[in-house]
């Protein structure tokens, strides 16, 4: 049986009297690829940074390759790549000195990748000796990207790697990660807002609400099994199986949003209670409301 | 009062608290408010001394306008450059009309308070009028990013300090008649390039600009950190050559002190030393060329504990690391998953506190070595050089002040390493005073070796403290 590369076992972090994770299980395995969605302010970034122990936890644990966070060796320091949510890093280097000094911290450093993405990503010589301060917020997020990428990581933590990008620097962070990374059987996790870059790169989805993973699964059995029945109140007044959401309109029709369950279709058109299949969109705003 | 007047003094009223607001939410009201007690505390105490109130009234009246003018200057020139932003300036209606009003206004009355106050002394009106200006308009330059200011404001202190150099035809002449006409007009000329450069009007000038003003108005957080500067050319090439001297030597702790920024970097340390030693060249060269022999005299004799000052810029200096350290923490978040950096909280936090002991220490030992050039460049004798030395001593437990629990406390220690200092100095003089008594030790001998001593206690003390503290990175997150 494979071991999860990622372990966290009943995890909560509070910040004052807010509680952020509220005693989240949660495990990855290798070469999973995860798009973590939560809205603003669910606590997506302080789940990645708890997972690799920049963060303290105020309960449970998290073992990367079976190793505690808070003491991992070198070696396995060596295989995790991190892309954080702010990308203006390091802004008194240019973009040649950052890539040079992290290249002196790391034992394996890919100079061909490292070139090669410069070059198609738009850093001619000129941009690479300017200060990182002086790049753009979406040159900035590239060179975050480069960097993580540099020292071929077995394990990929990208924090709203995509959020500074213009469409083409987006299909071009898309290409490389399909082509160079996963297919590698790189581990990627990674949060989003964009949820049709999720769709084209993600297998699995997990969904982050109330400091828990409120529903994860692959992309295709999600969109699959996900469902909004409605209909009249008299109709849908007993808990549906696979119930994740339930809603009143004001005109009386419930709206309950199931996943797995099997939708009362039986009930038929004619009792008034439709069945509507959901899209990722739909699945976001229903889980994480 | 009719609207037409109303309007624009609301405005100025509006424009001032936005001003000052920039740097504090409660800036003017702060600015006022100790400007009022100032002025009643004068106002007393004149008062009372003297039971005139027509020279009560004259104190209060400089004082509250003092004050006010200190709020001018260092809050609401600063704040009004910031709110003229290249978009504000072309889109904001009377704004940037109103700012320049209000700088204008403000400067006229200053100008001619300043020659009001020259009543009643030896000074002459036409050169405060001029000075002022002159200083004035420099400054709101200065203010803005513009270098002329900070020169010109610089040679207007020369001005004063050398005045007796002058030539006493130019003074003559420019204490009224022609030459005073020429001048001021040369004056309003300054000042209003000086207030089209404040004050923009948009535009690619204003954009190009704009980088500068913001490092100049910037230069302090909102919460009254630095801010790191922008690098120099020189400076700049100098930190390439050792980042990439220290890249290719792998060394992690050499490695981890450039998480501080090349300008807290050693490279622009020794630049700045060198620079300060080169004033201190000039300077001492043109003392020895123009300087009256009582001046030389005095600058021979104690020019050295003049010099001493500066290693009060320890203080500064450890300050700028604390508040580096807060500023890198998303770096630090990356420090954190770098391979050769060490396993667990303890041996981590000991490889960062050695590498700022050793950046601290580096940072003071050039400090000290620049006072004591200076001494010697002021002609100090062999003894005055010793006591220097001393005077340098008694900073040195400053450098234990980042060896902190910085996961907890990160950002300014401020008072609390003014008190820390202050209390150092204190129990150092006591234990020199001390061991005068007993051993005959020079006093200031006796206080620099227990400076050492409570530095190494001090550093000693922070190498357990952060070995018991959680990850210092990234820096504050447990704050």
């Amino acid at each position: 049986m494979t071991t999860p590369i990622i372990q966290s076992s009943d995890i909560s972090k509070y910040f004052g009297s807010a509680i952020v994770l509220n005693g989240l299980d949660w495990q990855i395995m290798p070469g999973q690829v995860i798009g973590l969605l939560g809205r603003n302010g669910a606590g997506k970034s302080t789940l990645l940074e708890c997972l690799l122990g920049l963060r303290e936890l105020d309960a449970g644990s998290v073992r990367i390759d079976g190793e505690d966070v808070a003491q991992l060796s070198e070696a396995t320091r060596a295989r995790i790549g991190y892309v954080p949510q702010k990308s203006d890093l390091f802004e008194w280097m240019t973009p040649r000195q950052m890539l040079g000094y992290f290249k002196a911290l790391y034992p394996r450093w890919n100079n061909a990748k490292v070139d090669g993405l410069l070059a198609r990503w738009g850093f001619d010589p000129l941009m690479q000796n300017k200060p990182i301060s002086k790049l753009s917020g979406g040159e900035q997020q590239r060179l975050s990207i480069i960097r993580a990428l540099a020292h071929d990581p077995e394990l990929l933590v990208l924090d709203e790697p995509v959020s500074a990008l213009d469409p083409v620097g987006r299909r071009d962070f898309l290409r490389e990660l399909i082509d160079g990374v996963i297919e590698r059987g790189t581990t990627v996790v990674f949060s989003t807002h964009i949820l049709s870059d999720l769709e084209r790169v993600a297998l699995d989805l997990a969904f982050l609400r109330d400091g828990k993973i409120a529903l994860q699964g692959r992309l295709d059995d999600l969109l699959e099994g996900a469902r909004r029945v409605v209909g009249p109140a008299a109709l849908l007044d007993k808990p549906l199986a696979g119930e994740l959401r339930r809603q009143r309109a004001a005109d009386g029709t419930v709206s309950v949003v199931t996943y797995g369950g099997v939708a009362p279709v039986s009930s038929g058109k004619d009792a008034g209670v439709r069945v509507e299949a959901l899209s990722l969109e739909d699945l976001f705003i229903e889980v994480t409301q | 009062m009719s609207a037409g007047m109303k309007t624009p003094l609301n405005d100025y009223w509006l424009l001032w608290r936005m001003a000052l607001s920039t740097r504090h939410p409660r800036a003017s009201a702060i600015v006022l408010a100790l400007a009022a007690v100032a002025t009643i505390l004068v106002a007393l105490l004149v008062q009372l001394k003297n039971a005139d109130p027509l020279m009560t009234a004259g104190f209060a009246l400089r004082v509250a306008f003092g004050g006010v003018m200190m709020g001018w200057m260092l809050y609401f020139v600063p704040g009004a450059v910031k709110l003229n932003t290249p978009f504000t300036a072309r889109l904001v209606p009377r704004l940037r009309r109103r700012l320049i009003e209000l700088t204008a206004l403000v400067w006229l009355v200053a100008v001619v308070s300043g020659a009001l106050m020259t009543q009643g002394t030896r000074l002459s009106p036409a050169l405060v009028v001029l000075g002022t200006g002159t200083w004035l308009a420099a400054y709101g330059l200065g203010q803005s990013g513009n270098r002329v200011g900070a020169w010109v404001q610089f040679a207007a202190w020369m001005t004063v300090v050398f005045h007796e150099h002058l030539p006493a035809g130019l003074v003559d002449a420019l204490r009224g008649g022609t030459g005073f006409a020429v001048a001021a007009l040369l004056m309003l000329a300054f000042g209003a390039l000086a207030l089209q450069w404040m004050f923009l009007n948009g535009g690619e000038r204003h954009y190009a600009a704009h980088e500068a003003q913001i490092l100049q108005t910037e230069r302090l957080t909102v919460a009254g950190q630095f801010k790191e500067r922008k690098q120099h050319r020189i400076g700049a090439s100098l930190y390439e050559l050792v980042l990439r001297r220290d890249s290719a030597a792998r060394h992690s702790g050499r490695l981890l002190a450039h998480l501080l920024g090349a300008r807290n970097h050693w490279v622009y340390r020794a630049l700045a030393m060198a620079g300060v030693l080169a004033v201190g060249v000039v300077a001492m060269g043109l003392l020895h060329f123009f300087g009256s022999a009582d001046l030389q005299d005095m600058i021979r004799n104690i020019g050295w504990a003049g010099a001493a000052l500066l290693m009060l810029g320890a203080l500064f200096d450890c300050e700028r690391r604390n508040v580096r350290l807060k500023d890198t923490a998303t770096e630090q978040a990356l420090m954190r998953l770098v391979p050769p950096l060490p396993r667990g909280a303890p041996a981590f936090n000991r490889q960062l506190a050695g590498t700022l002991l050793r950046v601290g220490l580096l940072e003071w030992a050039m400090l000290a070595a620049t006072v004591l050039c200076l001494g010697l460049l002021s002609g100090a004798t062999p003894a005055n050089l010793g006591l220097q030395a001393c005077l340098c001593c008694l900073t040195l437990p400053v450098v234990a002040a980042n060896l902190r629990d910085h996961a907890h406390r990160a950002g300014l220690l401020g008072w609390r390493l003014l008190c820390g200092f202050v209390l150092s100095v204190c129990i150092s003089f006591a234990v020199g005073a001390a061991a005068h008594a007993v051993f005959g030790l020079p006093m200031l001998a006796g206080a620099a070796l227990a400076s050492i001593v409570i530095a190494v206690t001090l550093v000693a003390n922070g190498f357990r403290r952060a070995e018991s503290a959680p990850y210092a990175f990234p820096a504050g997150r447990l704050a």
